[in-house]
């Protein structure tokens, strides 16, 4: 038997005789057996941790349909689980609403550079506002400290460490510009991200896939990615949550500055706004004719970043004359 | 072999359970051819499925501890896997280049040997597929990028034409090797009509697969590192110079392992085809450091940083210039008059420019892009353990279904099964 | 001739087939359209109404001088400015703390080359006088800054200048604001300098990361 094996199999073609009454349980199949027993053994080992993280994810949260495709009822559903979600898995009481835009309202934020003076309070503020993972200090506002004399951000850094303001030089936050042209909104290929009516690009975060083609796309670095599960110690958990923004964020998915629209979709400012210890910092609508954001816009100077990628963002930076 | 002209004579119809029972049959003996071979095919299946399973196992703790684990970065948020993707897209396409002598040129050794070209197309989307999952942070997640059952944004997004092009690549590159390998299974003339308008189709799709690859990148306004229109047309040439190296080699194990009569014809088509694009691929490369360098300012920051490092960071040097060496090296040796007769110089040249374009395309494309970041940061990436673990086990996954295909293939195209065809009929 | 005709039919056979691939795709992405749900029917946002208040934060009615004392409770003894400048002859070239004997010696003036009484009212040191002579209470110390400072109390009124909490949109609730003398020392008002809070970080784990170069 074996003889005759090698001498059909040797040559590594795999002919065979073929003789359909040939034993099911000769040695060769059974050992065939057992090496794909022990491949499906080694396998199901091997995939172990899949089934340690399939516990954090449900049924629900899998079927679970895309935003704009939800009724009402379906997602006050999904709301009522992720309340009790973050229940579970931070021991907070939160209250996670679904702030929607208003007709007739366009955000537009501006920033003074001739009065910022790089403390990074806006960062901070962030930080906290929107629930980020706290280890790795995350902020959907980076502050570059620029030469005077250059626009260049090859002579930006943002890792300055000493008594602000630096004589010379001059500090720039950057966070999302809410683009009208956003490059994001266009390469996400399941559409997990969007521009809303009032202007501000939300993300689904339970709809994103994490592929970070936006994050590859975004001129602006201002996107973000969770490469783990966020951790928010429970008693710094801002318990004023929404959908689309400030809600703790699931492993795996992209997520962005949304001008804080669980606040300003309130009428409030935005908390970066609000931290901003020299006023550097106007926001408003730039429908209504008689708001700070028009006034800055028809009064000063102002410029946007990377103009000349056509991306059009609704972020606006002057100098004091 | 097995006469084809003998059969073909009286082009027997068949009616539908004809197929339905020989198919099976057909099924059957593929099992069979499969499973079952030398000693040293099952010692180097066993390697493979331990190296798939370590890639396997570390995939699953990234999913289940998340992408912390790879060394990407908000900075640079593609690595190591999207560049093997994007390598890969270029292996798949450049199994055309066998085709193309083959079915428009109607070169005879190459009609022999081109589904070697096609099976390693299937084998190597299979790859792409496998490193397009993986780099997904949410895997579970997948179905909301298939058409109707989820949200497809076409055809806005680049990333939802290479869903389309590159599952169909596969299925046009399965149906062909499929329907050819059933028709020498049942030992029949295969069709014309069943199979040369997908051929030609294939060669299309081929070219598209590549540049829609291309596209994800160059399409990209705040990269200045890939947003260039030679982009394209650089990773078609270096996809056609990787491509038949790759098979170049094969051939030969081919010939070596089985009884397959690879013609001298084969490799030497692949020689010249390399021989050039080689050489374009070189020019175009030249073209684009030009232009970087001589207009220099923000924009050539990033290739700056690539070869010669900035503000001290240089992770990437050395893996640019191990390319841009081993590149050089090839086109000199394949410039060797009748380099086809003198095997290897033939091996060195082909495993140094396969090696030089995965680096070019992957580590020296890729990661570039990102560094320095749209606001001028530089963050480095260094591939992490859990990355290289998971690439090789991609790697070896595809290597698996290729030499699978390859053992089915080989004795059915080569009608070694003569005994089993001639009791079916 | 029949070859290049066949060659000829095939590549049609391959157009037609592209193009009618891509027209259903066309399609099928268009019904797909946009979202579906309950979510599409925005209320309008209507300026005008009643709107909230806009409060400017106030300084003290009067400023005071720590005597250098403690009272039983330990609290420091606080002294108001007639106390002594009732009595006291004002010296209106007074123009920095050296060649003051009892007070206000520590005092650092960087504020151009004002004097102190460019600002102070030397009949009423509980008061503030403007350049023509208009006598203006503490609490409207911006009336006093707004005389030089005209294009920051512009940008000010146009909400582009000092620090602000509340709404943005007043039919909604209301915002205080900022007040000079919150952020600007009057006697040194070039804005001081702070420690960044807030140090940027790459995500953990990373290579490169933490101290990577800007």
């Amino acid at each position: 038997m074996s003889d005759n094996k090698k001498e059909s199999c040797g040559s590594g073609c795999g002919c065979h005789n073929g003789a359909p009454d040939e034993s099911l349980f000769n040695r060769r199949n059974v050992l065939k057996a057992a090496g794909a027993t022990l491949g499906v053994a080694a396998f199901a080992k091997a995939m172990a941790p899949i089934t340690e993280w399939k516990e954090t994810t449900s049924v629900d949260e899998f079927l679970q349909t895309h935003y704009r495709e939800l009724s009402n009822d379906q997602l006050d559903e999904v709301i009522a689980r992720l309340e009790e979600e973050t229940k579970k898995d931070y021991g907070a009481d939160v209250t996670i609403t679904d702030h929607r835009p208003q007709m007739g309202v366009k955000f537009g934020y501006a920033l003074n550079l001739s009065i910022c003076i790089g403390c990074r309070r806006c960062a901070e503020a962030c930080h906290h506002e929107n629930n980020h993972d706290r280890a790795t200090s995350n902020s959907y506002i980076r502050v570059l400290e620029m030469t005077k004399g250059s626009m260049d951000m090859e002579k930006g850094n943002v890792h300055y460490d000493h008594p602000v303001p630096h004589p010379d030089k001059f500090y720039m936050p950057v966070q999302c510009q809410q683009c009208d042209n956003p490059p994001c909104v266009d390469v996400c290929p399941v559409e997990a991200t969007w521009k809303e009516e009032d202007g501000i690009v939300v993300v689904d975060y339970n709809w994103c896939i994490g592929c970070r083609y936006c994050e590859a796309a975004c001129p602006y670095h201002a996107r973000r990615f969770n490469w783990k599960k966020p951790v928010v110690p429970k008693n710094e958990i801002n318990p004023n949550q929404s959908y689309l923004s400030n809600r703790i964020r699931p492993q795996g998915v992209m997520e962005k500055c949304t001008f804080c629209l669980h606040r300003t979709r309130e009428g409030r400012m935005p908390a970066c706004l609000e931290a901003c210890p020299t006023g550097a910092r106007v926001f408003g609508n730039l429908l209504d004719p008689h708001s700070e954001i028009r006034k800055v816009i028809d009064t000063k100077r102002v410029f946007v970043l990377k103009e000349e990628l056509g991306t059009r963002p609704s972020f606006f930076y002057f100098f004091d004359e | 072999m097995t006469p084809p002209d003998a059969t073909t004579a009286d082009a027997p119809h068949h009616d539908a359970r004809f197929h339905a029972t020989s198919y099976l049959k057909f099924l059957r003996l593929a099992f069979r051819l499969a499973t079952e071979g030398s000693w040293l095919f099952y010692a180097w299946m066993f390697v493979l499925t331990c190296i798939a399973l370590v890639g396997t196992h570390a995939w699953a703790v990234q999913v289940r501890d998340g992408m912390a684990v790879t060394a990407m970065t908000d900075h640079v948020s593609w690595g190591l896997y999207i560049a093997n993707f994007t390598f890969i897209v270029g292996l798949a396409a450049g199994g055309v280049m066998m085709v193309i002598p083959a079915y428009i040129y109607h070169d005879r050794d190459m009609h022999d040997t081109v589904i070697i070209g096609e099976l390693l197309a299937i084998a190597s989307i299979v790859m792409c597929l496998l490193f397009v999952v993986v780099d997904l942070g949410r895997p579970d997640r997948f179905w909301h990028i298939l058409p109707f059952v989820g949200k497809f944004n076409w055809p806005i997004s680049m990333l939802t034409w290479d869903v389309i092009v590159l599952n169909g690549y596969l299925l046009l590159n399965l149906h062909i090797c499929g329907y050819l390998l059933y028709k020498r299974f049942l030992g029949e003339k295969p069709d014309k009509r069943w199979y040369v308008p997908f051929v030609f189709l294939s060669i299309a799709w081929a070219i598209s697969i590549h540049t829609v690859t291309a596209f994800l990148y160059c399409g990209l306004g705040g990269r200045p590192f890939w947003n260039t229109a030679l982009l394209a047309p650089r990773f078609l040439t270096s996809a056609f110079v990787a491509g038949p190296a790759f098979i170049v080699v094969v051939l030969q194990i081919i010939r070596r392992m089985t009884k397959m009569k690879i013609g001298e014809g084969s490799i030497r088509t692949l020689v010249g085809i390399m021989r050039i694009t080689i050489l374009i691929n070189l020019v175009m490369l030249i073209s684009e450091l030009f232009t970087e360098f001589y207009t220099g300012g923000s924009h050539a920051t990033a290739a700056h940083y690539l070869y010669f490092g900035e503000h001290g960071l240089n992770a990437l040097q050395p893996w640019i210039w191990t390319s841009t060496i081993a590149i050089v090296v090839a086109a000199v040796l394949l410039m060797r008059p009748k380099i086809h007769l003198h095997m290897k110089t033939l091996d060195v040249a082909c495993v140094l420019v396969f090696v030089g374009i995965w680096i070019e395309k992957g580590m020296g494309l890729i990661i570039p892009g990102f560094i320095p970041s749209t606001l001028h940061e530089w963050v480095e990436y260094i591939p992490s353990a859990i990355e290289w673990k998971v690439s090789a086990g991609i790697w070896a996954a595809g290597l698996i279904v290729y030499t699978l295909l390859l053992k089915v293939a080989i004795p059915i195209f080569t009608g070694q099964t003569g005994a089993l065809q001639g009791k079916n009929k | 001739m029949q070859e290049i005709s066949k060659t000829g039919r095939v590549v049609v056979v391959i157009a037609v087939l592209i193009i009618l691939g891509l027209l259903t795709a066309v399609a099928v992405s268009y019904m797909q359209g946009a979202g579906t749900g309950d979510r599409s029917n925005l209320e309008t946002w209507t300026p005008g109404g009643t709107q909230h208040e806009v409060t400017i934060n106030r300084p003290d009615l009067m400023p005071m001088v720590d005597s250098g004392k403690k009272d039983r409770q330990g609290n420091p003894v606080m002294i108001r400015c007639n106390n002594c400048h009732d009595t006291k002859e004002p010296n209106t070239l007074t123009e920095s703390a050296a060649n003051l004997k009892d007070f206000h010696q520590h005092m650092s003036f960087r504020h151009n080359s004002l004097k102190c009484a460019s600002c102070h009212n030397p009949e009423d040191y509980e008061s503030l006088r403007l350049a023509d002579g208009t006598t203006v209470s503490f609490s409207n110390v911006m009336q006093l800054c707004a005389q030089c400072h005209g294009p920051q109390f512009r940008d000010y009124n146009n909400g582009s200048h000092g620090g602000m909490t509340g709404y943005w949109d007043l039919s909604r609730g209301p915002r205080q604001r900022n007040n000079c003398v919150d952020c600007h020392d009057p006697h040194a008002p070039a804005y001081p300098k702070v420690m960044p809070v807030f140090p940027p970080k790459t995500r953990i784990g990373t290579k490169g990361g933490e101290g990577a170069k800007h």
